[in-house]
């Protein structure tokens, strides 16, 4: 006789601390750009229509044992802990906020709720184009945005803006 | 995007509208023009 077993995934396996804070989480990704100058993500197909995007599922732990359905948004919003991108190939690099549910990877995390907070656009040869890309991005996600330049001089520069900044954030009170 | 192994779980209660934004180059909070004082007395030349 077979029996059902209920696992709770968040607690079962593998045993992992829960912390709970009132201090948002930050974290760092690229985007792709849609024609309507919007972020999209790299791996999925998932456009980021607001500055502040909510999930109503909270992002589980996979054990290996359970497959999931690939819902939309099911693993949560995902970030890089450091801003050290590997994706200098994609037109925009930023910095994230996330709230919620949010599962610490060993490199990153997964949120259910994410705040974008800071941009970096790839610069292009058209100044007219490039300007309507960083207003509109600005207007879009409410928040700063800027040029960074091709190659990996213009990466080199964005990572040691974030993490001047981060520096700056932490030696604040 | 790869983030390797879960490690720790975070239940972070702040509402993101809640949150304060990152103070990039946020501007300094204007400062209100203060009230030049109105004279309460004024001179008036008085024939004697």
């Amino acid at each position: 006789m077979k029996k059902k077993l209920k696992i709770d995934l968040r607690t079962s396996y593998p045993p992992i601390p829960l912390v709970l804070s009132n201090k948002p989480i930050v974290g760092y990704r690229g985007w792709g750009l849609t024609p309507g100058c919007k972020l999209e993500s790299v791996s999925v197909n998932y456009v980021w229509e607001h500055p502040i995007l909510r999930n109503n599922k909270k992002p589980i732990i996979y054990d290996g044992r359970q497959r999931f359905q690939l819902d939309r948004n099911l693993f949560g919003f995902y970030a890089f802990k450091e801003p050290n991108f590997k994706l200098y190939y994609v037109p925009v690099l930023g910095k994230v906020s996330l709230f919620g549910t949010v599962i610490e990877h060993a490199d990153g995390y997964r949120g259910q709720n994410v705040r974008v907070d800071h941009l970096f656009l790839l610069r292009i040869d058209d100044e007219t184009e490039l300007k309507r890309q960083v207003d509109s991005l600005s207007k879009t996600y409410d928040c700063e945005v800027m040029v960074r330049d091709k190659g990996k001089e213009g990466l080199n520069k964005v990572i040691a803006y974030y993490k001047y900044m981060e520096g700056e954030s932490s030696a604040s009170p | 995007m790869e983030i390797g192994k879960p490690e720790k779980i975070h239940e972070i209660e702040l509402d993101p509208m809640e949150a304060p934004s990152p103070d990039f180059d946020e501007p300094a909070p204007r400062e209100e023009p203060k009230e030049e004082p109105v004279p309460v007395e004024e001179e008036q030349e008085v024939e004697v």
